[in-house]
């Protein structure tokens, strides 16, 4: 059972946000971001510190907790269909995470369709992991993650990595990706209606813009029909009642067909990407997790009244990098 | 006579490995030489045409395969259309044509053995690293993992091979073919050849081949500008063509008309003349007179217009003059 913010925060997007997003052109969704910007730059705690990156090869922001120094590293890409930034929103998201899992972060500001199609935006996604072990920042130091197009480009940052020979990082988190562009998931259609935010035709015809020439099928467009063989540990946090719930299922699915282990939370009408929004008290519970996983890549169940977890574990033989007690069988597998 | 028969079996020893194949062609050169043209010269064209489309198939397959390195996203789709294309195309069209005319060159010319020997060689190298290829992207396109190092070493081997393959033939091969091939090893090729458009370059381009295609996009777009440029710069000297023809049927109507006139004036004036002298007009030469005017005119009219028409004619005509 959702908490009754959540349930407010329901209905406000499906009445104002949702037919905004069926309707609404680029241009004019950018505008209604970038309005927010000022009042959510004028509500950042005062201890986030934000250091711009402007490289040849991507543009980001380190962001950190005053005071703290951390050897963990979350790049983390920020989520928006590919083609809208919410730089601040995303600032203000990825420092919880930092004081959640005492760690410092790279947002990557990765270029945008329709400006940049694919794969501009992943090269930027995959220069920015390189950048980090240029800096000497170890790979199992490093944990990659991002929300909505974001866990979409997640998954295929760690495809291309794997698939050039680069070390993986120590795990990586997905919050309700889009990893599928052949919309082939049965939560589209079955949460359609339910979906509090999203609208399916229309993001369609959002993605077409970040697609350019390239193939739907793309192991980096739509990187749920790839092999997940050699990834480290995930987790994926997905609402229920989202279009793509099945996006992040499959993802787990995948996962497990590698052997790799997955945590997958399905979190009761939760909004998409929600552990964004701080008003919920679930996203300060998903917050904590996130923070969990990035120290000890593994977790407890999801509390009952929040939804529910499933976990698949590791293989002995398919996983010799995971810390031991996860492969002696922890006690949260369901 | 001995060499001879000696060269005739190494011929059906090399052209049977592609026993009962049928070769194709993508410009049918068996029309031209039904037409009297230089039947040997269309078949290399095509095959010279060919190994041009071939290499910047080859150029394109380099600039995609360059991104199989760390920070670089790959189209894995694209470099399997490529391979699937070369497969499909070249390897089962272009090659055996190629093979039906090495087997009649080496029936000609025994020291052509040791060119055909190699050239047979090549073409299953390559035939087999396409293979080799296909499988390895399909089943990465189907999602399993990629080895981009040895998949990019792999593509190196075989577009290296390609261009060597094809440079060798270019500068080897065929200009022997003239000279050596004679009129039966012609008719045979051209019975074993058929028509086919080129799935990728020709004509109309094969649903799956058409996401490569427009990776073309720029170069063809420059290709084909220049052929619209050729059209229609053909197609404005035509409309000059028979706009100044049009001017020339109008003065020609306008001049007939007044030789018309004339004519009638003259014949009235031969009546009046006539009829002054006290002579009986001879009213009944009046129609023929007429017809044979307008005959006269008609046939000059006609001649101006072919002259129109047919410009070399038209100069000829006018040299003729001159002369």
């Amino acid at each position: 059972m959702p908490s009754w913010q959540a349930r407010v925060m329901n209905t406000c997007t499906r009445t104002l946000m949702k037919p905004m997003m069926r309707f609404g052109s680029v241009e004019s969704m950018r505008a209604m971001t970038s309005s927010m910007d000022g009042p959510q730059e004028q509500a950042l705690a005062e201890d986030i510190r934000a250091k711009p990156v402007n490289r040849e090869d991507f543009k980001g922001e380190w962001v950190r907790i005053a005071g703290k120094r951390s050897r963990k590293t979350v790049l983390y890409f920020p989520g928006g269909a590919f083609i809208i930034r919410t730089a601040i929103q995303h600032k203000s998201f990825v420092a919880r995470i930092c004081r959640a899992a005492n760690s410092k972060a790279l947002i990557v500001h990765y270029r945008l369709a329709p400006e940049v199609p694919f794969p501009g935006g992943l090269e930027d996604c995959l220069a920015a992991y390189h950048h980090l072990l240029e800096q000497g920042i170890k790979p199992q130091d490093i944990t990659v993650a991002g929300d909505s197009a974001g866990g979409g480009l997640v998954l295929s940052t760690l495809l291309a990595l794997r698939d050039e020979g680069t070390e993986l990082p120590a795990n990586a988190i997905v919050l309700s990706p889009l990893a599928d562009l052949t919309y082939t998931g049965g939560s589209r259609e079955f949460n359609k209606k339910a979906d509090p935010m999203l609208p399916t035709h229309r993001a369609s015809q959002m993605h077409e813009l970040y697609l350019g020439e390239a193939s739907k099928k793309d192991r980096f467009v739509s990187p749920i029909f790839a092999d997940f063989d050699g990834f480290p540990p995930l987790l994926g946090m997905v609402g229920s009642t989202e279009i793509l719930l099945d996006d992040t299922v499959r993802a787990a699915a995948q996962a497990e067909k590698a052997s790799v282990p997955f945590y997958l939370e399905i979190w009761d009408e939760m909004i998409h990407v929600f552990p964004m929004f701080t008003i919920l008290p679930e996203s300060l519970v998903a917050v904590d997790r996130i923070g969990s996983f990035i120290n000890n890549s593994e977790l407890d169940k999801v509390p009952s009244e929040y939804g529910s977890s499933s976990y698949n574990p590791p293989k002995q033989d398919s996983c010799k990098w995971l810390p031991r007690r996860m492969l002696e069988g922890p006690a949260q597998t369901l | 006579m001995e060499e001879y028969n000696a060269a005739s079996n190494e011929a059906e020893d090399f052209a049977s490995f592609d026993d009962g194949a049928t070769s194709y062609s993508r410009k049918g050169p068996q029309r031209e030489a039904a037409s009297g043209g230089d039947a040997l010269g269309e078949v290399l064209e095509v095959l010279y045409s060919e190994h041009r489309y071939i290499s910047s198939l080859l150029d394109k397959l380099e600039l995609e395969s360059a991104k199989l390195r760390p920070g670089k996203i790959p189209d894995y789709h694209l470099l399997l259309d490529m391979v699937d294309y070369l497969i499909h195309y070249p390897d089962q069209y272009h090659h055996p044509r190629e093979d039906l005319l090495y087997s009649g060159m080496l029936e000609n010319n025994t020291t052509f053995k040791k060119h055909a020997e190699r050239l047979h060689r090549e073409h299953d190298t390559l035939h087999h690293y396409s293979d080799e290829l296909y499988t390895e992207l399909s089943t990465i396109t189907d999602g399993r993992p990629a080895q981009q190092a040895e998949l990019k070493r792999r593509l190196e081997r075989y577009i290296q091979g390609y261009r060597q393959h094809i440079a060798y033939e270019n500068r080897e091969v065929f200009p022997k073919a003239k000279g050596t091939i004679n009129k039966r090893n012609l008719a045979q090729l051209q019975k074993r050849t058929h028509y086919i458009d080129d799935p990728l370059f020709g004509t109309e381009v094969l649903h799956r081949y058409q996401r490569l295609s427009r990776s073309f996009g720029a170069k063809l777009g420059v290709a084909s500008a220049e052929l619209v440029a050729k059209e229609m710069s053909g197609i404005e000297s035509f409309i000059g063509r028979l706009s100044s023809a049009a001017d020339t049927a109008q003065s020609l109507r306008d001049s007939m008309g007044q030789l018309r006139k004339d004519s009638w004036e003259e014949q009235l004036s031969t009546l009046k003349e006539h009829a002054t002298l006290g002579k009986r007009p001879n009213i009944a030469f009046l129609p023929a007179a007429l017809m044979k005017n307008h005959i006269r005119h008609l046939r000059q009219g006609f001649n101006d217009m072919q002259d129109i028409l047919s410009p070399q004619q038209s100069e000829s005509g006018h040299n003729k003059v001159r002369g």
